[in-house]
């Protein structure tokens, strides 16, 4: 798995306006764990609609920071789950993202030090 | 909508907010935007009060789908430019959502700046040419409001307005008759632009006027490689008229083998182009023309009687101007004005012996004679009142058909009066002293034929 920040595609449309990047990278912070804790709610709740829904917006933030593996993971989760994977199908692979998340949240951190 | 020119309202719909602010970021760039993001379609629905003119709809959102969002978007104003925006993997959904209503749509992995740009710049571009259609469709209906677009107080006209309004708040197929030049196809626009139907489409077609092989063509349209020369598919009138007023002029010169299939599109409300097999329905007001007398076609076997009352509808007949009393200067008052504004010859008036002369001649080419005959008067005036030798009466009619026409003898007596009226103003004693008869039998004659006008109607 992949976990490397790629900031081309923020550099390229705002000209490298640090100003912006770095608001979008607070915002990745303050956002994912949020969604993590819906993920780990739904888990817990056998809810696989919400588990759906939340791997399905976490892709394009996923993308924006140029973390493309953990997007076609995101987007694994969300398609299985659509498709009548159960909770207990889906667990391991959805235990998996969230801890992947927690490493790229730690990557970010690090970028805005 | 308020216009585009003064700058654009973009919503964005989009429960991620990072990619929300990516998207803000991009199209504030350029400053005639105002951009807003909601996080969800409930937020978004409970703004449209603001007029957004372009919404940027992510096609998955926690409360609702997209495809609600869309339809509450275009229930508030069809007018609203809706992009979907989706993940490369869901096109299908994306390219569902364009044919329930959505404008365009992008995936979230081509949404650079490039992208977005061409994106908004395609719709923005979209809605100025909406927003300008609308503003001439309304410009239209102004100039159709019946008293400005049909001039007159006779009595013959007031019959006339009354029938225009009760034609225009219905929806019933209306007839109109006269004779040419009264005005006809200006009545069918009048109806229309006055009608429910305004903002939809005009669409005149002239049965004489189209050569017969055409005709079908015109009116039902062709699918590609329907015959020779058809490299692409064409729409006919019928569907280009649909939520708007199909016109059918000169409806007495169709053959008998297309009325058949008029008839069959008027009953089913459907048509089905030449070369094809989908049947395709519409929803168009029919109003047809004739200076001709259909039930008489009708007799003779050149018009289906089946067609002729699915036709009939409300019948308004367009009086000739001979008949129509004063209303003759009322109108060339309004077209010499038109003609003075159009030529810039500053405010022109009809002279006494202008005006008699306009109330004595009969216009056989009824009002667009009256037009032609004004226009060239508001130029060969040299000052600013037309006087009777400003005016040149050139009705080809006249001289030549003369003895063409087949007529009994009381009507060519009639005519021949008619005749020395117009060379001598109207006098009747002069012409009575000319023709050698008396005044009283030239009222008489002349009350008569009005009456036989009157009747035939």
């Amino acid at each position: 798995m992949q976990l490397t920040v790629d900031l081309t595609f923020l550099n390229e449309i705002s000209d490298g306006d640090q100003g912006f990047i770095t608001d979008v990278l607070t915002t990745f912070l303050e956002e994912m764990p949020k969604d993590m804790d819906h993920l780990k709610q739904a888990v817990q709740a056998s809810n696989t609609l919400e588990i759906s829904r939340v791997a399905h917006k976490t892709k394009s933030t996923l993308q924006t920071l140029g973390l493309h593996d953990l997007k076609d993971l995101a987007y694994s989760i969300e398609q299985r789950a659509k498709k009548g994977a159960s909770t207990d199908e889906l667990r391991p692979d959805a235990t998996q993202f969230m801890v992947y998340i927690d490493r790229a949240c730690a990557k970010v951190t690090t970028l805005l030090d | 909508m308020d216009t585009i020119n003064n700058g654009i309202r973009i919503f964005i719909v989009e429960d991620d907010l990072i990619f929300a602010k990516t998207i803000r970021y991009i199209l504030t760039l350029n400053p005639d935007h105002d951009v807003r993001v909601f996080k969800t379609g409930k937020e978004c629905i409970n703004h449209l009060h603001l007029n957004p003119h372009i919404v940027s709809l992510d096609y998955s959102l926690p409360d609702m789908t997209g495809a609600d969002v869309l339809q509450r978007v275009k229930a508030y104003n069809a007018e609203i430019g809706v992009i979907i925006l989706s993940g490369q993997q869901d096109v299908a959904t994306a390219v569902e959502l364009l044919q329930k209503g959505a404008d365009d749509y992008l995936t979230k992995d081509e949404a650079n700046k490039e992208r977005l740009f061409n994106i908004v710049e395609k719709l923005k571009k979209s809605i100025s040419l909406r927003q300008e259609v609308a503003s001439l469709k309304e410009e239209l209906t102004e100039k159709y409001q019946f008293n400005e677009s049909i001039k007159g107080n006779s009595p013959a006209m007031q019959k006339v307005f009354k029938l225009l309004e009760k034609g225009a708040k219905s929806n019933i197929t209306v007839s109109v008759t006269g004779e040419t030049g009264t005005g006809k196809e200006l009545i069918a626009k009048s109806i229309h632009y006055n009608s429910p139907r305004r903002k939809g489409n005009f669409v005149a077609i002239n049965v004489s006027a189209i050569p017969k092989d055409l005709l079908e063509s015109e009116l039902f349209g062709y699918e590609k490689g329907a015959f020779t020369g058809a490299a692409t598919r064409k729409q006919g009138k019928f569907e280009l008229a649909n939520n708007g007023t199909l016109f059918l002029d000169e409806i007495g010169e169709m053959e008998l083998h297309l009325q058949a299939k008029l008839l069959r599109a008027l009953q089913e409300r459907e048509i089905t182009r030449i070369g094809g097999n989908e049947n395709i329905k519409f929803d168009a007001r029919i109003i047809v023309a004739t200076h001709r007398n259909l039930s008489e076609l009708v007799t003779k076997g050149s018009f289906r009687e089946d067609l002729y009352y699915r036709l009939l509808g409300l019948p308004i007949h367009l009086p000739p101007l001979r008949q129509r009393g004063n209303d003759v200067l009322i109108l060339a008052k309004h077209f010499l004005n038109v003609a003075a504004k159009e030529n810039d010859l500053g405010t022109m008036k009809l002279g006494q012996t202008a005006k008699d002369k306009l109330l004595t001649y009969d216009f056989p080419g009824n009002i667009r004679e009256l037009k032609a005959i004004i226009e060239l008067a508001a130029i060969m005036c040299n000052g600013k009142t037309i006087q009777r030798e400003d005016f040149q009466f050139n009705n080809p009619k006249k001289a030549t058909n003369f003895f063409l026409e087949e007529m009994t003898l009381r009507e060519y007596n009639i005519k021949i009066v008619r005749h020395y009226l117009e060379q001598h103003d109207g006098s009747i004693a002069t012409v009575a002293k000319i023709l050698n008869i008396g005044k009283t039998t030239i009222y008489r004659m002349l009350k008569e034929d009005d009456d036989d006008d009157d009747f035939s109607k």
